[in-house]
């Protein structure tokens, strides 16, 4: 099957006063139709950034691409004018945001939020636009959607915004959905509603997801492949039970270890040790080594590439067959 | 309301104090350094001075409630009537300030947030900290001199052509009287004599306005709802007119009801300069004459209106930001 | 050498804010040498000189006595000078006191003194400061009174706004546990931790001030002749301005350009003590 997105050796470099920070170093990742793929990794890994290299929407002035191709439904993203990223955002591809409490305008209804973009991507009318609105709040389970729309985002609850937004993102037919941690503000069973209504909607609208977060647990019960990122590298990537039982590289294990577990409730939470390296001067090698417990001399040398495990498995690792 | 009047009753009190209070003996501030024993303790008992001072307070305010202002000292009338007939000249130059600071400053600050760090940018810095820094009342001179005298391209002084009549008096705004009647010669006149005095009040606010905007504006540009305004597809010119400008405006609004303030001082120097027969001319001369009673009262009616404005900026929040309802 | 190239540095990563220093510097070192640089004496009158315009004796030109506007605008720098430090000085000084006592003491003190300062604030600044002046009485020195009055409420606002967060500290609480007495908490604790706000904010008002200042002479509440003040010098090239345009015109330019060299100096130390302000 050709997948709907392919991003391939993409390489990104933030220039700021001290240099060029290369933050994301080479990734490669497939989308394929229908398919929700986890993009997992801490903070400052790169994983939004990834997103928003996906959608022209670096900053313009300090983001540089250096090399590398996002290809959307067998077409190239980079280079493309701000025009035609325009006539894609919201209309093939949609993201939806961290923080459902700002990310909608609180000047406006949010009636006339939904209604701007149908008109803008669909040429309806204000009255379909109307009708269209709420047809998509009912379609993410909100209650008396025709209230909803006269309603300004302040008078909703978190999750009920979260839901506005999802709606606003598939309502002019979006073929890829970027959720980056579209949950993490939320209560703990809000989150679980959101993520299952996620999962129905796009299912039933035939969506492809790249959901964007750093909880494993969220992966798990969402996902069908993951991909673990590390300091603007993909090190694991493959089907979500496979990395999640049976993980090869040092870091996802030691995510795995740092995960709370329900039913090891007594022993204790392991935090990887050391810190995220500085991307101005990040380690040669194997960008994880300096964390590592397997380090060799290898890995402080040479870069590793992705290479098979198993089945669509794939490791960034030097050190994988000695310990699989 | 009850807000207007606590503020209003220490609006009072301050002028109570300064006119009072501060210069130690008011009466003989009214009789001058010449004035003999008796004359001076006969006009301290009209003016209740030699009650307590809490007593002459009440007087005071009493008198205020009533309209009472005082009386002039240079032309022997109530100095409320004096100043409403000027208050009309000056209403109309601050109204114009007002409108020429607040467009073109919105408009630059708006510029300069959307191609921030650009010479558009720069320049509004520049022409920022240059207005702070310009004395309006040298301004106005350089002025005059250059458009008025060398250029002769505008008038520069009065509010009408000296051959001109005045249109029929409606609310004493020249500009809107002449469009009322249809006197469209008065209209060009008055209009014109309007561009120099306009331009200089307002430039010093344009600038503290534009940066204003600027700052709210990036702040505003900055927010998640306009990250997802970018993921929709919206185009950038529709963000920041539709989606940003009008959050962005919520805070400016405030500063314009202290603009309004900052006009009323500045048409003081603005009147005097152009000839402008208006409030702040007219308590300049009152200066010249020591016309202690007439500089209060413009003090009071200044203050009052300041409040008042600042008040109803206040009652326009709730319509711009519509949390506030809530 | 290492200071001068820290001084090179400086120059380039703040230029605005050099540019400000230098301007400030020059004003106060001309002010100060005022009788060694300016070519005239600024008060001897010389008749038959009268309104002459800049030339090679008289290089800005003489005013309706026949004296040297250069040399008048020389010590006229002091003035300005004097008046800008004297209202910030002054209007800081008794913000930090009253805004201290009120934020320490807090309750019915604390309502009645933000009150105050509220109503204060209700005025248009200029106004106030007319009206204060005039009831003062119109000279220099009252002039200077009455803006430092006026401008008080916000050293009171900020100092009253540091003192309420120092007071909520430790080592503070710690003091007062021990029975530390108030004045003692005062001049310990709050004053030494709210000077830096109070300082940008002055610095940040010095332009303002001596703006004012000419302004007030400028409508004859302030400086009285003959003295060399340059508001009272372009209130007085007024009347001549449109044949004898370099009276009213250069003094002008001396209040500009030294409310330009404070307004530049002050931003710079603001942005560079307050991230916030950063662009």
């Amino acid at each position: 099957m050709e997948p709907l997105l392919k991003i391939s050796d993409l390489h990104v470099g933030f220039l700021n006063y001290a240099g060029v920070a290369r933050v994301l170093n080479g990734i490669d990742l497939e989308l394929f139709p229908g398919e929700f793929l986890g993009l997992v990794g801490e903070s400052g890994s790169g994983k939004s950034l990834t997103a928003n290299a996906v959608l022209g929407l670096l900053p313009a002035r300090s983001a540089v691409i250096s090399k590398g191709s996002i290809m959307f439904e067998g077409k190239e993203l980079i280079g493309r004018s701000e025009k035609e990223f325009q006539g894609l955002r919201g209309k093939k591809i949609s993201m939806v945001f961290q923080e459902p409490m700002n990310a909608l305008n609180p000047s406006y209804k949010i009636g006339k939020q939904m209604v701007e973009i149908l008109k803008l991507h669909k040429g309806l009318s204000n009255k379909e636009a109307k009708a269209e609105a709420v047809r998509w709040l009912t379609q993410v389970h909100i209650q008396n959607p025709e209230k909803v729309v006269k309603e300004y985002p302040y008078e909703l609850s978190g999750g009920m915004r979260q839901r506005v937004l999802l709606a606003m993102a598939l309502s002019c037919g979006s073929q890829l959905l970027l959720a980056d941690e579209p949950t993490t503000a939320l209560d703990v069973t809000i989150q679980a509603q959101i993520l299952r209504l996620m999962k129905e909607t796009a299912d039933q609208l035939g969506t492809s997801v790249l959901l964007i977060t750093h909880d494993l647990a969220v992966v798990a019960q969402t996902c069908q492949r993951v991909a673990v990122m590390y300091c603007g590298n993909i090190v694991e990537i493959g089907p979500v039970t496979k990395v999640l039982h049976e993980p090869c590289h040092p870091y996802t294990k030691a995510l795995l270890k740092a995960l709370p577990n329900p039913d090891h409730s007594e022993t204790e939470l392991q935090s990887i040790p050391g810190s995220v390296p500085n991307l101005l001067t990040p380690p040669a090698g194997c960008r994880f080594h300096p964390r590592c417990d397997l380090v060799e001399k290898t890995c402080m040398e040479l870069r590793p590439q992705l290479t098979t495990v198993s089945e669509n498995h794939y490791v960034a690792c030097w050190r994988e067959e000695d310990h699989v | 309301m009850s807000q207007l009047l606590i503020v209003l009753l220490g609006v009072s009190l301050v002028t109570f104090l300064v006119s009072h209070v501060v210069p130690g003996d008011p009466a003989r501030m009214l009789l001058g350094q010449r004035a003999d024993a008796q004359t001076l303790e006969n006009l301290r008992h009209v003016m209740g001075l030699d009650k307590p001072v809490w007593l002459q307070y009440f007087d005071y305010l009493g008198g205020l409630l009533q309209g009472d202002l005082g009386i002039s000292i240079r032309s022997q009338r109530p100095v409320l009537s004096e100043l409403l007939t000027y208050f009309p000249a000056t209403i109309e130059l601050t109204l114009f300030a007002m409108g020429f600071a607040v467009i073109s400053g919105v408009g630059l600050g708006l510029l300069s947030a959307a191609y921030r760090d650009t010479p558009i940018d720069h320049g509004t810095r520049v022409l920022a900290i240059l207005g702070v820094s310009t004395p309006l009342f040298w301004l106005g001179l350089m002025v005059l001199l250059l458009f008025y005298k060398h250029l002769g391209w505008l008038p520069g002084s009065g509010r009408l052509d000296s051959f001109i009549n005045p249109p029929t008096q409606i609310t004493g705004l020249y500009v809107l009287d002449s469009i009322l009647t249809g006197d469209w010669v008065a209209l060009k006149s008055s209009i014109l004599h309007l561009v120099l005095p306009t331009i200089c009040l307002g430039y010093i606010q344009l600038a503290t306005i534009a940066r204003l905007v600027r700052a709210s504006m990036i702040e505003v540009l900055e927010q998640d709802y306009i990250k997802t305004a970018l993921a929709n597809g919206i185009p950038r010119y529709r963000i920041i007119y539709r989606h940003a400008l009008r959050n962005a405006l919520i805070p400016t609004v405030t500063l314009i009801g202290l603009t309004f303030g900052e006009l009323l001082g500045g048409a003081i120097l603005t009147e005097t300069i152009f000839t402008w027969p208006g409030m702040g001319k007219y308590v300049v001369d009152s200066i010249s004459f020591l016309d202690f009673p007439a500089i209060m009262g413009f003090t009071i009616l200044v203050a009052t209106i300041y409040v008042i404005i600042n008040m109803v900026v206040d009652l326009l929040y709730p319509i711009l930001d519509p949390q506030i309802k809530g | 050498m290492a200071q001068f190239r820290y001084l090179r540095y400086f120059t380039k990563r703040y230029p605005l804010t050099v540019t400000g220093a230098v301007i400030i510097f020059l004003v106060v070192m001309v002010s100060l040498a005022a009788p060694l640089v300016s070519p005239h004496n600024p008060y001897t009158l010389n008749l038959t000189d009268r309104l002459k315009p800049p030339g090679s004796i008289y290089l800005l030109g003489t005013d309706e006595l026949g004296r040297d506007i250069l040399s008048r605008i020389i010590y006229g720098a002091r003035l300005s000078l004097l008046a800008g430090v004297g209202i910030v000085g002054i209007a800081g000084l008794f913000g930090i006191v009253i805004g201290s006592v009120s934020g320490l003491l807090g309750g019915k003190v604390d309502q009645a003194v933000m009150r105050l300062m509220d109503i204060m604030l209700a005025f248009p600044s200029l106004v106030l400061a007319l009206a204060l002046s005039a009831a003062l009485g119109a000279n220099f020195r009252n002039s200077i009174l009455a803006i430092a009055i006026v401008k008080i409420p916000v050293y009171v606002r900020l100092v009253r706004g540091q003192a309420l967060s120092i007071k909520e500290r430790q080592f503070v609480k710690a003091a007062q546990t021990f029975g530390a007495p108030k004045v003692w908490i005062i001049s310990r604790h709050i004053i030494p931790n709210c000077l830096a706000p109070v300082v940008v904010q002055a610095t940040l008002g010095i332009g303002e001030a001596i703006l004012i200042a000419a302004t007030l002479s400028f409508i004859g509440l302030g400086a009285q002749p003959p003295a060399a003040e340059w508001g009272a010098m372009v209130s007085m090239g007024r009347i001549y301005l449109l044949d004898q345009w370099w009276y009213a015109s250069f003094p002008g330019i001396a209040i500009f350009i030294t409310v330009i060299g404070f307004n530049l100096f002050g931003d710079g130390v603001r942005d560079m003590l307050d991230p916030r302000f950063r662009n």
